[in-house]
């Protein structure tokens, strides 16, 4: 091997190595994944959605573990939602928090006006503990979130309760 | 707001297409399926999500002694019924009377070896359930897989 071929190897390994770690980094080691099912509450006719009980399927990124609350809804009739919850951790309160959103179905939608959100309950599953807490951290096994999400997929007034389980992803 | 009623009129459309004229009750919902142990050598590795339908029985317009139920993974799907016999959490595994695995072409084992029993940790599913927020199954020889444990966790509201 020349000493070109080396650093050519070199650093193509170093590249790869570097995609790599990016790739890995990009899901954070206690993003949550599952699904549940979601309905409305009220306000939501005039759009048609949710229509009774809508299965989906979901992700969910904790501030304790991943720095940022996110909790992204995809639809089984197709489509999605995410959510972005600033400052601390989803623990269950009466108070509804601001939150960002947006939705795609044809098109990616910035949710205008911005969603709220209340967290009903939140319940994780530490192993061999068998205890169950609403703290989420490193040892979560698996989590349910209920909450209250008013302005739902950017649609004035349409609130809706979610009910998601889902297990640590990595 | 054109996106909105096309959404609306394909959820509309699903609802009434894909349920089962037989089926008056009927739960829907999803969550995560999580292998326990011998699922590895199988391919199952990681947590899956899924969507589920689920008919109890007994519930109204429902058979009396036979629930159904479906699994919907993102790229296959199991079908099964089996008789829960007013369930009894952490009781012995119950067999699945029939089970119809869509992979490729559906397959529907004679007898299929797949058993089922549920949690403490979660709660019962009756004839009277509207919603289930957390119900913890666990299935032996999933998918018809010699020894591979999976455990469901689901979240299912009556529709």
């Amino acid at each position: 091997m020349t000493i070109q071929t080396f650093l050519r190897s070199a650093r193509a390994l170093a590249t790869a190595s570097l995609a790599a770690l990016t790739l890995s980094a990009v899901p954070a080691q206690a993003e949550f994944t599952g699904g549940g099912y979601i309905y409305s509450l009220g306000g939501c006719e005039e759009a048609g959605f949710p229509v009774g009980t809508q299965m989906v399927r979901s992700r969910y990124a904790a501030t304790e573990t991943d720095g940022t609350n996110s909790i992204v809804l995809f639809f089984a009739v197709g489509g999605a939602n995410t959510y972005t919850i600033p400052g601390a951790g989803l623990e269950p309160a009466r108070a509804f928090r601001r939150a960002t959103g947006t939705s795609t179905w044809g098109a990616q939608y910035t949710m205008s006006p911005a969603p709220t959100i209340r967290v009903i309950e939140r319940e994780t599953v530490v192993p061999m503990a068998r205890v169950r807490q609403s703290r989420v951290d490193q040892n979560s096994r698996a989590v349910r979130l209920q909450l209250t999400i008013r302005n739902f997929n950017g649609v004035t007034g349409c609130a809706v309760n979610a009910v998601l389980t889902m297990a640590r992803w990595n | 707001m054109g996106e909105y009623h096309t959404v609306a009129a394909l959820g509309l459309a699903l609802s009434l297409a894909a349920t089962p004229a037989l089926t008056a009750t009927e739960l829907l919902g999803g969550g995560v399926l999580v292998p326990e142990y011998g699922c590895e050598e199988f391919g199952w590795t990681g947590p899956q999500p899924v969507v589920a339908r689920l008919a109890p029985q007994g519930a109204e317009g429902n058979p009396r002694n036979e629930t159904q139920m479906a699994l919907l993974l993102g790229t296959g799907t199991i079908a099964m019924r089996f008789n829960y016999n007013g369930g009894n959490p952490m009781g012995p595994p119950q067999a699945i009377t029939s089970a119809t695995y869509v992979w490729n072409g559906p397959w529907t084992p004679e007898q299929p070896t797949m058993q089922m029993s549920w949690h403490r940790y979660g709660l019962g599913l009756t004839r009277r359930t509207t919603e289930l927020q957390e119900w913890v199954v666990y299935f032996n020889n999933f998918n018809e897989h010699a020894g591979c444990r999976m455990m469901a966790v689901l979240s299912l509201r009556v529709n």
